[in-house]
């Protein structure tokens, strides 16, 4: 028996509220921290379990809004479809992929199987303080989100390259078969990111092929630029709090790259692979079909965060550390150390401006750690969250799948 | 029967190839150096003259399936960024000494260029400037490039048209475009015969879409133009519909049309072209204008 791990982690830092998603659930806990105890109490104060049935539901949703007769006429059709699919899919997995808050107002969370976008406003005056606004279908599989400057709209990357927008609130869904893309690459996006500069605003957008594109926005069909410098995967980008003119990128290279990315320049690169070296375990190794004599384990960043002062935590998949860099007038960017940790993270959160929580992959002990940067020093704190809590599970079978970054690895098969 | 032609057909490409090695690069300037035989460990194959006389290459021997999927990793060879990007390798003529580079930059791109008619075309009608063609089809882009190296040998003499100043690379523009072009580089991008990827499914697989109508945007400077033709209705309706949805693009009159000679030779110089006129079928055009970038747009 073990706990299942959160698959994402979110935080309200101004209500030290912790977001945990594990398969299909969501999770909030309010941490309180009496400061002569190390071990907060952690109350429930949200949840959410996605009950829609993956892949034929979500059809009869939008089609239901059209009217009466329709819906009849669905039932039947899924009725068939549903009994199609157990004699082919026996099991359909649930799962969120990612969890993000904006403006510790609203919560959007990506759905896997059924493609979804579902937004909650965060309200802590309600018994649970996850308010559904809206759950939008999606042509394809959404990658990551992001928001717009006056939270009006959600931005959503897919994995067919296309970039849509999806009002915030408002109650009416739009199908998904007629949604029009605000822009579009021809590879698997990755990434996100809305920012400002100069009261515009800006799209960016990352892809697996190495390619990160700067957009006007709303007229995002006009191209700023592209940043060039990756020469694997964009996975992971991240704008720091303290330098909004700055961009940290990083994804299958053994470099993070640092960028100023309202000028289109390349500032800046920093090596992780040595640092990783003593981590690397076989998860790491290429598929046995593409090893070769020079192969090397490869590195897939799965998050960048920063903390104040310049500091950025990069989060690699699968590895039992956590890596700080440090941005240094705003010119460099350099690598100040490797924290070793008992067990890998899922995901990484920034739980206030010197502090991180990190979700463990363990069979045991707390769902949720946090580190915090003391004198430039990142360390794990002695702060116990033993009261948040997700299910219990079998196996690791029964786990969703927590490590896939580095399946968009380029391989030459031809 | 098969078998033979096969290897008739893999012995002829094999030659083509070891041409192209040696003669890729070669400015034709000066018989002694042409005449160099191809890296000395070949020494068995004496197939390929040692002359200066390269012939014209047979399409027969070159022959690939029409359709490419743009959305696959083949493994491709494109810069890093426009800065990385080598062209003294395609326009060895236009190498100037001094700045270790060529000395202008390609200004027109057929993209998916096909046995490269259009191409010889252009070469002839700006002289002065570097058109490049773009096909993601391998075999298809080797046809080209040895078109490429036969007629720049032929016309070696020519002070002007000589072929110097169009090539190929293979490449998959829907993906890769950027990386070969700057910001507003490119004054005319063709369209020519393009695959219509009829099924629903496979809408955006091409070429035109109004996704990537904003990357065309990005390498075309202001009043630029993109050329389109083909041979299918629905597809020229696709995209004049995606063209005129696009706020960066205007269509250009019929009488534009007329008066424009890269439509003549869009017309009736690509090979596409010249089947459907040989099958009597109908070519529809649509060209467009890149319109200025809004002011509250950078």
């Amino acid at each position: 028996m073990m706990k299942h791990p959160f698959q994402s982690v979110a935080v309200d830092s101004s209500t030290s509220c912790i977001f945990g998603a594990f398969k299909n659930h969501i999770r909030v806990f309010k941490v309180d921290r009496k400061p002569t105890s190390s071990v907060p109490s952690c109350t429930p104060v949200g949840s959410w379990d996605d009950e829609v049935i993956p892949n034929y539901q979500q059809t009869t949703e939008v089609k239901k809004q059209e009217g009466g007769d329709a819906e009849a006429e669905v039932k039947t059709k899924k009725a068939k479809k549903a009994k199609k699919s157990t004699t082919v899919v026996p099991q359909p997995t649930f799962y969120i992929r990612t969890l993000d808050i904006f403006s510790d107002k609203y919560l959007v969370a990506t759905t896997d199987n059924d493609k979804s976008i579902v937004i909650f406003e965060i309200d802590y005056s309600k018994p649970n303080c996850l308010v559904l606004l809206k759950r939008q279908p999606m042509p394809k599989r959404p990658c990551s989100v992001s928001m717009d400057s006056n939270l009006q709209n959600v931005v959503v990357a897919d994995k067919f390259g296309d970039v849509y927008t999806i009002p915030t609130v408002g109650e009416l869904l739009q199908d998904e078969k007629t949604m029009n893309p605000i822009l579009g690459h021809v590879s698997m996006l990755t990434d996100v990111l809305m920012t400002e500069k100069n009261g515009k605003q800006f799209i960016l957008t990352a892809d697996r092929d190495e390619h990160i594109r700067v957009s006007n926005y709303p007229k995002s069909y006009v191209v700023k630029q592209w940043l060039f410098g990756h020469n694997e995967y964009v996975s992971s980008m991240h704008i720091p709090n303290s330098s909004p003119d700055l961009l940290v990128s990083g994804g299958g290279d053994d470099f993070i790259c640092l960028w100023n990315w309202y000028e289109g320049k390349f500032i800046d690169k920093v090596d992780l692979r040595e640092h990783l070296n003593p981590f690397f375990k076989d998860f790491h190794n290429a598929p046995e079909r593409f090893l070769t004599e020079s192969s090397v384990p490869e590195i897939s960043v799965s998050k960048i965060l920063s903390l104040l002062d310049g500091y950025i935590i990069v989060l690699v998949e699968n590895v039992n550390s956590l890596l700080v860099l440090k941005i240094e007038n705003k010119s460099k960017i350099v690598f100040k150390q490797a924290l070793t940790l008992h067990n890998p993270l899922v995901d990484i959160s920034v739980y206030n401006d010197s502090s991180i929580v990190g979700s463990n992959d363990a069979d045991e002990g707390d769902l949720v750690s946090i580190f915090e940067l003391d004198n430039g020093i990142l360390k794990p704190t002695d702060i116990s969250l033993a009261g948040i809590e997700s299910i219990e599970v079998e196996s690791r079978k029964e786990v969703s799948s927590l490590w896939y970054v580095n399946s968009l690895r380029k391989r030459s098969e031809h | 029967m098969a078998e033979l032609k096969d290897n008739k057909r893999k012995l002829y490409r094999k030659e083509k190839a070891e041409t192209r090695k040696a003669f890729k690069q070669a400015r034709f300037e000066d018989d002694q150096q042409i005449s160099a035989t191809p890296s000395g460990d070949e020494s068995g194959s004496n197939s390929f003259s040692t002359t200066t006389e390269v012939d014209l290459p047979r399409k027969r021997f070159y022959r690939q399936r029409a359709h490419s999927n743009p959305f696959s990793d083949h493994s491709l060879e494109y810069p890093r960024s426009p800065d990385a990007m080598d062209w003294t390798k395609l326009y060895p003529a236009y190498y100037n000494e001094e700045s270790k580079d060529v000395q202008s930059r390609v200004e027109i791109a057929d993209i998916g260029c096909g046995y490269g008619g259009l191409l010889i075309n252009l070469a002839a009608e700006f002289p002065q400037i570097l058109c490049l063609g773009m096909e993601i089809r391998v075999q298809v882009t080797q046809y080209v490039e040895d078109r490429i190296i036969a007629l720049r040998n032929k016309y070696k003499d020519e002070p002007k048209k000589n072929f110097q100043n169009i090539s190929v690379l293979r490449g998959n523009a829907m993906k890769f475009l950027p990386n070969f072009f700057y910001k507003g580089q490119l004054s005319k991008m063709f369209f020519c015969f393009p695959d219509p990827h009829f099924k629903q499914r496979k809408h955006k697989a091409r070429i035109i879409t109004n996704t990537l109508l904003s990357e065309y945007a990005y390498v075309l400077r202001e009043g630029g133009v993109v050329y389109t033709i083909t041979d299918v209705e629905d597809l020229h309706l696709w995209m004049v519909k995606h063209l005129e949805e696009h706020p960066m693009f205007e269509r250009l009159s019929k009488d534009w049309e007329k008066q424009d000679k890269c439509v003549q030779l869009m017309w009736n110089s690509t090979e596409e072209g010249q089947k459907v006129s040989r099958n009597k079928g109908n070519k529809w055009v649509a060209c467009f204008k890149r319109l200025p970038t809004p002011e509250d747009c950078e």
